[in-house]
This record gives structure tokens, C-alpha cells and sequence, in this order.
């Protein structure tokens, strides 16, 4: 589906994408920016880097603060601006990568609004200690942060799908007197597996981190580490069954489980999904258009419509044979 | 992997389900490591009685495929694999009796005869 059209799109999208993505957030921390360096005869020696409550608690050397947003900005552009590069087949951005390059904008606002607001109320101080509260420049920062963001999602392209599409399976051939079932899993693709695994030893690491240097902290950082073992363990895997039944899906320690009887099963499909770009992530999801599923890895993947409207994905190995079979018994062709 | 079993048929019902695991197995579907479905749960799944099930896993461990280990249920041997040259081996000599037009009953007949 590499068309003219779909050519032309994507070159909009891409442009868009530096525009809104990297242009706006990085041009208006380089403002804000060259305020601060304005500034910098005008601030106290130290400034005031951390507030607790509404006084600072926290000291430091004005410059390092000054570059601050334009760095984070920089860094997240690039990183954003390459994660909007690889498109839907129609040229058109995913939603996720939207809510990237709109999250940039907001963050860029946030970090200027907040840091340059901050040297801002100590301009004209002897010392930092009596700078006021920086609360309601963080509430602003996120405040102005947000009204530009929703409109530059809107200056971005409409998000597309994934456009592999949907193929309708051929059902399996079937006497009415026989039985057949359909045993299958879905588990975690390899890179999902090492990223997850290294938050969970991480957060484990932390955990145990904690109860040394401050043990009465502790239960907070082992209770996340135990819920981040947990939801890995939870969510990994999944054994699905196909047959006369409907669908099940089950994950590994026996919940959560998921079941379509047969008959709420509408339509059958087998489709080609993208965890990062239509899902934004692994495991239990929603994408942009309503769909949920149990989205493992990348590929091949079943997709179920029920009475409702609702579709429901999952990311089975075999899927050909599991719609398939699915398609036969819900008997979707006949409708 | 996909089972299917006739209740109508004549053959016994534990002798279709072991065939269609073995099926599985040699298709390469099933491997080795992988773990079968609890007999209860093929059972519910297939509207089978549990002995009907464990009746096809007893036969299938007997043939050296699959390993019964209790708690653990039934995981599928190393002898999946081994299957892999004796299927590419029946699948030549159908073409063989095939381009012959020798009929399958001949073939079995054969089969039978040599290996005696």
C-alpha cells in the first residue's frame, strides 16, 4: 500500500511531526532559555533548586538549572520525533505516536513554565532562602502545558491504523457430529520480556536498597516491587482455549480469565497488530479505536467481534488455526 | 494444537484423541517440553469423560511421547522431534505408492509384511 497518496501523507505527517514535535517544544524552551541567561546577573549565588512545602530546601548553582529544560526538551524531541517516523501503511500517525509528540509540547511548557518561573520570583534576592512558593508556577506550567498540547493533536494528522487488515478466515471443515478444541498460548515476545524483567529487578534492587539505608521507608518500595512482580506474573502469559464452548483466555496464575461464549461471538478475524504503535505498549490494552486484547507480541493475531460491537484481539501463536476453528463453530459465515 | 475426535466414528474414542495428539506432535506443532492441556480440562473441552483422556495420555506415554509426571501433568518428549524423519520418510513412500498406484490397503499390507 505504498501509493502516491499514502507517499504524500506520510511526507505531511513527518513534517508535522518535526513541526509539532520538535520545532514547537524545542523553540520555546531556547526562549525561555535565553531569558534565564538574561537573568543571571539579577539571581542570588546559590538559587533556590528545590522547595519543600512552600520554602526551599535545596540549593545550587544557577547554570546548570538554566539548560535544564532545553536538554530534557532535545533529548525528549529526538526521542519522540524517531519513534513518529515509521508510520501506519496509509502514511497516517498512530495514536500512540501522537500522544508522544503532544506529550513533548506539554512537557517543553511544564519544564520552561516551572524552572524559568522559578528564577523568575528570585530575580533581585540576596539570598535564595527567602524565595516564595514555587506551587502555583507548576500548576500553571501544567495548566498552559495542556492548552497548547490539545491543539497541536489536533494540528497533527487524524491517526490511522494499522492497515495489514483484517482477513476473514476460512472456517474449518467440520461433520456435526464431531468435536474439536483448539489449545494454544500467548506468551510474551523475548524484548518485552527483558524490558519488563529489568523494571521488576530494578524495583527490586530499590527495595532492598531501602531497607538498608532506611528501613522504616521500606514497605513502600517492597510493596511495589511485590505488585510489579506480580501484575509481570499475572500478565506474561495466557493459555487460550478455542472450542465448543467459545473462547477462553487465562492467564498464568489461573486470573485474570477471559471468556466469549460462542454465541456473543459476532465475527471472526485474523489480523496483524503492533504492540507499541496501535497498543502503545505490552499486556492488557486498549488502543485508540476501542479495541482490548491481550497483546503479547508483534504478528499474527485473532480477533473476535461480539454481539456488542466490542473487539477483542489476542495475540495467539497459530492464529490462522484459531480463528479459524473459532469462525467454524460460532458459525460467522452463516450470518 | 488442534484435536479433533468423532464420537460417531467406530474407532474408541481414546485411540482418535491419542492419534490427533500424535498428529500434533508430528506436524510439529507440539514440542517437545510443552505441556498437554489437564486431562480434566481436554475432557470438559471435548465433552470426553477424564478416563477417556487419561486412557489416551496412558497410551501416548506407552509410545514414549509424552511423560506423566504427577503434579506437573503431561509434557511431550524429545521423542516429537525424532518423529520428524519418520514423517518426511511415510510422506515419500505415499508419493512412491502413489506414482505405482499402489492402494493404500496394499501399502499397509506391505508395510505390515516387512515389518514382521
Amino acid at each position: 500500500m505504498t501509493s502516491a497518496t499514502a507517499i504524500r501523507q506520510q511526507q505531511t505527517t513527518r513534517r508535522r511531526a518535526l513541526l509539532i514535535g520538535g520545532v514547537l517544544p524545542v523553540g520555546l524552551t531556547v526562549i525561555a532559555t535565553a531569558l534565564m541567561i538574561s537573568w543571571l546577573p539579577d539571581l542570588p549565588d546559590p538559587i533556590a533548586i528545590h522547595w519543600s512545602g512552600s520554602s526551599p530546601d535545596g540549593y545550587g548553582p544557577a547554570l546548570p538549572m538554566v539548560f535544564l529544560p532545553l536538554v530534557i526538551g532535545l533529548a525528549y524531541s529526538a526521542f519522540a520525533i524517531g519513534a513518529a517516523w515509521a508510520t501506519t501503511a496509509s502514511g497516517r500517525p498512530y495514536w500512540s505516536q501522537k500522544f508522544v509528540l503532544v506529550t513533548g509540547v506539554w512537557l517543553s511548557i511544564m519544564l520552561s513554565v516551572a524552572v524559568a518561573g522559578s528564577m523568575a520570583i528570585q530575580r533581585g534576592l540576596e539570598d535564595a532562602r527567602d524565595a516564595g512558593d514555587v506551587t502555583p508556577l507548576l500548576l500553571w506550567g501544567a495548566v498552559v502545558g495542556l492548552v497548547v498540547a490539545v491543539p497541536a493533536w489536533f494540528l497533527l494528522p487524524a491517526a490511522g491504523t494499522s492497515d495489514a487488515g483484517e482477513e476473514q478466515p476460512q472456517p474449518i471443515r467440520m461433520s456435526d457430529s464431531e468435536q474439536v478444541s483448539w489449545f494454544g498460548t500467548a506468551r510474551l515476545a523475548r524484548a518485552a520480556l527483558i524490558i519488563i524483567g529489568a523494571g521488576v529487578l530494578a524495583s527490586g534492587a530499590v527495595a532492598i536498597a531501602v531497607l538498608i539505608t532506611a528501613p522504616e521507608a521500606a514497605g513502600f518500595a517492597i510493596a511495589s516491587f511485590a505488585l510489579l512482580a506480580l501484575l509481570a506474573l499475572l500478565f506474561a502469559s495466557w493459555h487460550v482455549t478455542i472450542d465448543r464452548r467459545g473462547l477462553r483466555a487465562v492467564g498464568m496464575l489461573g486470573w485474570p480469565r477471559v471468556a466469549i461464549p460462542l454465541d456473543d461471538v459476532r465475527e471472526v478475524h485474523y489480523v496483524e497488530v503492533d504492540p507499541a504503535g496501535e497498543f502503545g505498549g505490552w499486556g492488557w490494552r486498549v488502543d485508540g479505536t476501542g479495541r482490548s486484547g491481550i497483546i503479547m507480541r508483534r504478528g499474527p493475531a485473532l480477533q473476535v467481534t461480539r454481539a456488542s460491537g466490542k473487539r477483542f484481539v489476542v495475540t495467539v501463536d497459530d492464529a490462522r488455526t484459531a480463528a479459524s476453528l473459532l469462525a467454524a463453530l460460532a458459525g460467522t459465515e452463516s450470518r | 494444537m488442534l484435536i479433533r475426535v468423532d464420537p460417531s466414528a467406530s474407532t474408541p474414542l481414546f485411540q482418535q484423541l491419542a492419534a490427533s495428539i500424535r498428529a500434533s506432535a508430528i506436524s510439529g506443532q507440539l514440542k517437545p517440553g510443552q505441556r498437554l492441556p489437564a486431562a480434566r480440562e481436554l475432557g470438559e473441552s471435548l465433552d470426553m469423560n477424564v478416563h477417556t483422556v487419561l486412557r489416551a495420555y496412558q497410551l501416548l506415554r506407552d509410545e514414549g511421547l509424552i511423560e506423566l509426571r504427577r503434579g506437573r501433568g503431561a509434557i511431550v518428549t524429545d521423542r516429537a522431534t525424532d518423529y520428524n524423519g519418520l514423517s518426511d520418510a511415510i510422506a515419500s513412500v505415499i508419493a512412491e505408492a502413489r506414482a505405482l498406484d499402489v492402494s493404500p490397503s496394499t501399502l499397509t499390507a506391505l508395510i505390515r509384511e516387512a515389518y514382521q
